[in-house]
């Protein structure tokens, strides 16, 4: 079974009254089980509108999208947004952030406790569990709210740009933390960036997509070094995969959307 | 702190140099030693104590009825936006109506006794604080609501542990906005229909008994009460918001 099914799914949005744009026409794609899924796609191609119909807060018109076999709204499925700032609850402290969706199923203070205990165990957090979000770097707020999305054990994981906010410290912290919670929780999930060193370093495979209708126009496997994410980093690649990247979206101007150079 | 202490000190002067000047009639001036020391005769007597105290009580029974509606209406409206697109004219339209205007009909109403004012005070702070409720839930972060609807959260979940908190600081305004209101409807109506016990009916009853230096002593009263109100609820708003000045 795979983790996440994307099957020949149509979706239009609205841009005015009785305007619509196709941002889906028969778009599908598969993730494994337990494979992370890096995305690199041009601005507006839809993968955020992919990750809201994945996580079930938006339906496409047509086609089917099944997390695990079953159909979204029935699977626990964490999303972590961008905007770290807006998705994280400043009148929480880290500690009730983190345990906040246990508190949303009314599970037993025993029960949290152990929970996140357990994670606690897992991963490693080095900061203040006291202490509020808006005292935390930004790259510790997104890793909270990472941490927040896998204390309800998800099936999967949707994590949409989480370095475009941060500076370039933060960010490599946060792909550190990432990579080492890689290690310890294995799930389907999924990863938006920018920076494709970000996706090489953390994504077992990476799909490229094309403008809107989005089409997936390259993939790349890459090779897995058993138990050893971090070792995934590779300068040759990553010139062999800038190189592509140039040819697809720099060059053809049916890609990019910018037009000849 | 320092800087407005050197203010208040500066127009105490002033004051001081123009009433000894004598440039301005005494009756429309006293100096503010004469001032201070009818204010000490004031307080020693009680009197003006007992004032406060009955302004105070008619001005926060009419606030607090006006948030315990307001508040929970103005959740409402704003949480149902769709509740939001129609009533938000009728709301801006009795909003433009002076509170005082409708005294008379209070008056008519609930007759000469406390009611009618507390009424006005109500009347003058309810549409403050439903709207600035309201506001605060239509502009809180869409972001966390759907981050709870993601998790699971049922809608009176997200209520009440999300959208609430995010419209706090707005609801903070709205209560600070219907408080110097409260002040000034209280005041007015105080003037208008006597009281045996009030700030307003005393600045009334000194003018008619030409007591200037009494009707200086409450004027500066009434203006330390709205001040120290406004103050006591900034230190509390950055207590209970603590994250308000991050974001
Ligand atoms: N809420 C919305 N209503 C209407 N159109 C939207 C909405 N959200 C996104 N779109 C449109 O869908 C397209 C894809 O957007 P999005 O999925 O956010 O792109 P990406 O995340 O890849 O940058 C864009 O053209 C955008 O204009
Ligand atoms: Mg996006």
């Amino acid at each position: 079974m795979t983790g996440i099914h994307v099957g020949h799914v149509t979706k239009k949005m609205k841009l005015a009254p009785k305007r619509f744009e196709t941002v889906f026409d028969d778009f599908s794609l598969d993730v494994g089980e337990g494979e992370t899924l890096g995305i690199f796609g041009p601005n507006g191609c839809g993968k955020t509108t992919l990750f809201n119909m994945i996580s079930g807060i938006l339906n496409p018109d047509s086609g089917q999208i099944c997390v695990h076999g079953k159909k979204p709204k029935e699977r626990n499925i964490a999303y972590i947004f961008q905007d770290y700032r807006n998705s994280l609850f400043p009148w929480l402290t880290i500690r009730d952030n983190i345990i906040f969706p246990l508190k949303i199923k009314k599970m037993k203070q025993t029960e949290i406790d152990r929970k996140l205990q357990n994670l606690l165990d897992l991963v490693k957090i080095t900061f203040d569990l006291s202490k509020y979000p808006y005292q935390l770097s930004g790259g510790q707020q997104q890793y909270v709210a990472i941490l927040r999305g896998l204390i309800s054990d998800p099936d999967v994981m949707l994590v949409d740009e989480p370095f475009s906010a941060l500076d370039y410290s933060n960010s490599m912290w946060l792909m550190e933390k990432i990579s080492r919670v890689q290690e310890k929780i294995k799930i389907s999930s999924m990863l938006v960036a920018h920076d494709i060193e970000h996706l090489v370093y953390l994504a077992d495979r990476i799909v490229f997509l094309s403008v809107k209708p989005a089409r997936v126009v390259w993939e790349k496997t890459l090779e897995k070094v058993p138990g050893r994410a971090r070792l995934r980093f590779d300068y040759d690649l990553l010139d062999e995969i800038k190189r592509v990247i140039k040819d697809i979206y720099v060059h053809d101007p049916d890609q990019s959307g910018l037009g000849e150079i | 702190m320092k800087k407005s202490g050197i203010a208040f000190l500066i127009i105490v002067a002033l004051w001081e140099l123009l009433s000894a000047s004598r440039l301005i009639n005494p009756m429309f001036l006293p100096t503010p030693l004469e001032t201070i020391t009818e204010g000490g005769r004031l307080l020693v007597e009680k009197k003006i104590l007992l004032d406060l105290a009955c302004s105070l009580y008619r001005i926060l029974l009419g606030v607090v009825l006006a948030f315990a509606v307001g508040v929970p209406v103005g959740i409402f409206i704003g949480y149902f936006s769709r509740f939001y697109d129609y009533v938000e004219s009728a709301l801006d339209f009795f909003r433009s109506i002076p509170p005082i205007l409708v005294f008379p009909l209070s008056l008519l109403i609930f007759g000469i006794g406390e009611e009618s004012r507390i009424a006005v005070i109500f009347f003058g702070c309810v549409l403050t604080m439903i709207l600035n409720a309201s506001m605060g839930v239509v502009n809180s972060q869409k972001i966390r609501v759907k981050v709870a609807k993601i998790m699971g959260a049922t809608w009176l979940q997200i209520l009440f542990r999300v959208v609430i908190y995010d419209a706090l600081p707005q609801i903070f305004i709205g209560i600070r906005v219907a408080l110097s209101m409260g002040v000034i409807v209280g005041i007015v109506t105080e003037m208008l229909v006597g009281t045996r016990h009030g700030l307003g009916s005393r600045v009334v009853y000194a003018q008619t008994a030409y007591a200037t230096p009494e009707m200086y002593f409450t004027i500066i009263v009434v203006g330390l009460l709205g001040f120290l109100i406004n103050n006591l609820l900034i230190v509390l708003e950055r207590k209970t918001i603590h994250w308000k000045q991050y974001s």
